[in-house]
């Protein structure tokens, strides 16, 4: 019988209540022997509706970040938790949770929610009590025209703790168009009353071909309310001129001149065709053998 | 001097290459393991850059090329120069030149199949190579490139086969000591060729055919090569004479490797017979007419950028002329590769076999510092102001791992051509018999005796 076995065997046998202690002190030293950790953790509500939090992960001794450990995130509230997701840390220790659906959030009566995370499996690392809390808010965008002049028009809301609907006012929002590489700030808006903030709508913003563009109204760092961006299509921007698409010496356009294409086309014609010629004039001296090995050294 | 008839010329000839073509001497086998160990260098250079990525070299976001199209354009430009020299002496049926003629093909083939490498180091996503060709825009001149270097590369091919069809068939013939499976092999390719009057046409057509075509196609090719540069709208780049500049640049470097070429056969391969002064003179002179004409060149597209004082391209022009920067490579690529030549091949007591190799190799170095200096100060002089970032984003410095694939590239030209002449004499023999016949009879028709 093994050591093992006897120890199991005597602890069966003798009392319950050595087992329970001693499952009890291994949990509290492995407790012990776990190193507490601190995140920092974002929020981003997306155009999409999805939800992203990025978080960076150091542990509370040295300040190393937490690297390869997968973080499982949760929305909590009151007894209720919802799973949003796992993500790993990198190399330096930081994560990105994307694509989590906006419903996976559990949201009070003031659309205010709660998000935690935990460290599942890890006997290294215990995860610190930080939680993400953040207010929903509504963002409404509109293109109106007032006086003659062409608006873009942000009404941004959030809901009191009856679920009524409140404005928020003396709020900085920030505004972008999509573009090949990156988003480009086009302007910003300050709301006053009922929530509302207004800027003149660019006009030398190049959009599409009928001048259609997407703007993204973003809020961006705020304490209260996290990031949180919607996009809204417009037609206001400058027609892109159907005659530059075409250049075709560019990239992009859908076609190279037909002065390259038949240059092309004929020297590739010109110097594959005498390549192939070549080729069959070798095999016709092929052809042209005979059985004797004997060189001809006439001159 | 006894009468012989030209089959014994021959015979002679070849049995000058009998101890390269037959043995495989310990100097051989050191000579392949020594570059084979800096190939194995480059290979774990290689290995740790697709490991860790591009990060291991000293390319970034700004300076986006280095060493490594540098070589590119030197590699693949020694191979337009080894076509179009070959093809010039071969239409013009210059008899001295016909020693060489091999040496400048084989250089071709070779460095044909080690530039482009260069060019694949370049790439972030090998993986999205097969895209070049699935996704081809013929309007990118890189495009161009891709079709004008595969056209090329099969040209150089049939070139040098043409050209080896009536050795090998020496070859098959010959009393050499080989195996079994080189003798299928020189019998398989020679194609049964026994200089009938018939197989004689066609071969001399077929040679002259690819000789003539080869001429346009490097100019092409290396025009093509010069507008991934010209065509665009960076400074020291974007240059009307870029085309024939890359084409006379190509040629030029591509004579100065030849000569060294010529010394290390004439020396190791004891081919004194053959490569005499005269081709060492001649192809001085060669290099002496395309310095100049280099040199005046590259006057030329200095002294238009500076004396415009454009924005961009002054300051370009002073990286190249600070001390700070890049004037001592700079100072070097002129004297080397323009002025050197020029001062030594003016003096005739200074036209001998050494000087002329020095010259040469001084030269060929110049050169390849010149493609340094095309690609680098260009990318180095960024066209937006660059604030707060980091020296190792616009300032370029090479790493071990783009030194160790460039000096395996070398060795890997240099081993080629040694196995090359294991397997085909480096020196055309029936040419060259041709040209002993012709020096010592009276009638070049008379097929017995001469």
């Amino acid at each position: 019988m093994t050591l093992n076995h006897q120890l199991m065997f005597s602890i069966k046998q003798k009392t319950p209540r050595f087992a329970i202690l001693l499952i009890s002190l291994l949990y509290v030293i492995q407790v012990g022997a776990q190193i507490g950790v601190e995140a920092e953790l974002a929020y981003s509500k997306l155009a999409d509706n999805t939800v992203s939090i990025t978080a960076t992960l150091a542990d509370m001794e040295e300040y190393d970040p937490v690297i390869e450990t997968e973080i499982a995130f949760f929305s909590r509230l009151g007894t209720e938790e919802n799973f949003l997701g796992n993500a790993t840390t990198d190399e330096e220790g930081m994560l990105v949770l994307e694509g989590v659906p906006f419903s996976k959030l559990l949201l009070d009566t003031a659309h205010r929610f709660y998000i935690s995370y935990t460290i599942p499996d890890s006997t290294s690392y215990l995860a610190g009590g930080e939680v993400l809390s953040f207010q929903d808010v509504g963002i409404k965008l509109t293109f109106e025209e007032i006086d003659s002049v062409k608006q873009i028009v942000v009404q941004i809301s959030s809901w009191d703790e009856g679920g009524e609907d409140v404005f928020i006012e003396d709020l900085d929002a920030y505004l972008f168009v999509p573009r090949l590489f990156s988003m480009l700030p086009v302007g910003e808006i300050y709301t006053e009353e009922e929530g509302i903030g207004m800027t003149p709508f660019p006009t030398d913003l190049p959009g599409g071909k009928q001048g259609e563009i997407v703007l993204f109204v973003q809020i961006q760092d705020s304490d209260e309310y996290g990031n949180v961006e919607i996009a809204s299509k417009s037609n206001w921007a400058l027609p892109s001129n159907g005659e530059s698409a075409d250049v075709p010496r560019t990239l992009w356009s859908p076609r190279p001149p037909m002065w390259m294409v038949i240059t092309f086309a004929l020297l590739m014609i010109g110097v594959w065709f005498h390549y192939g010629w070549i080729v069959l004039n070798m095999f016709r001296i092929k052809a042209g053998t005979s059985e004797t090995d004997e060189i001809n050294y006439e001159l | 001097m006894s009468l012989m008839s030209f089959k014994e010329i021959t015979q002679q000839t070849l049995a000058d290459f009998k101890p390269q073509l037959e043995k495989f001497t310990k100097k051989d086998w050191l000579w392949t393991l020594s570059l084979s160990a800096v190939i194995l260098w480059g290979a774990y250079a290689l290995y740790r850059q697709i490991t860790q990525g591009e990060i291991v070299t000293g390319m970034r976001d700004n300076v986006v090329w280095g060493l490594y199209i540098a070589n590119f354009i030197f590699f693949i430009g020694l191979s337009y120069a080894g076509a179009i020299i070959s093809a010039i002496l071969h239409l013009l049926n210059v008899d001295w030149g016909k020693p060489i003629i091999r040496m400048a093909k084989l250089m071709t083939i070779f460095t044909v199949v080690i530039g482009p490498i260069f060019i694949l180091l370049c790439m972030g996503r090998l993986d999205r190579l097969h895209h070049l060709f699935l996704y081809l825009r013929l309007q990118s001149p890189i495009s161009w490139d891709v079709i004008a270097i595969a056209t090329f590369f099969v040209g150089a091919l049939l070139y040098l086969y043409v050209s080896v069809v009536r050795d090998f068939s020496i070859l098959r013939t010959s009393d050499l000591k080989m195996s079994k499976t080189r003798k299928k092999f020189y019998k398989f390719f020679s194609l049964g060729y026994r200089n009938t009057p018939k197989q004689k046409k066609k071969l001399m057509l077929s040679l002259k055919i690819i000789a003539l075509i080869m001429i346009p196609t490097v100019v092409v090719v290396s025009s093509v090569l010069s507008w991934i540069f010209g065509l665009t709208l960076r400074p020291g780049w974007h240059s009307t004479i870029f085309g024939p500049y890359f084409v006379l640049a190509s040629i030029y470097s591509g004579v100065g490797v030849l000569i060294l070429l010529m010394y290390y056969f004439r020396k190791y391969q004891h081919l004194t017979k053959y490569i005499t002064i005269k081709q060492f003179k001649y192809m001085g002179y060669l290099m002496v007419i395309l310095a100049a004409t280099y040199g005046y060149f590259t006057f030329s597209e200095y002294f238009t950028d500076w004396y415009s004082s454009e924005k961009w391209s002054s300051e370009l022009i002073h990286k190249l002329f600070s001390w700070d920067e890049f004037g001592g490579l700079f100072l070097f690529a002129n004297l080397g590769g323009i002025a050197l030549p020029l001062i030594v091949m003016a003096i005739p007591k200074w036209r001998t076999i050494n000087a002329i190799t020095i010259v040469a190799g001084v030269m060929v170095l110049a050169m390849w510092v010149k493609r340094y200096l095309i690609v680098i100060p260009t990318l180095e002089t960024t066209l937006l102001p660059m604030q707060d970032t980091r020296v190792e984003y616009t300032n370029y410095s090479a790493t071990w791992v783009e030194w160790a694939l460039t000096f395996a590239g070398i060795a890997a030209f240099i081993l080629m051509f040694r196995l090359a002449s294991k397997v085909m004499p480096i020196l055309p023999v029936w040419a060259n018999s041709e040209i002993i016949a012709k020096e010592n009879t009276i009638d070049p028709k008379s097929s017995a005796h001469v």
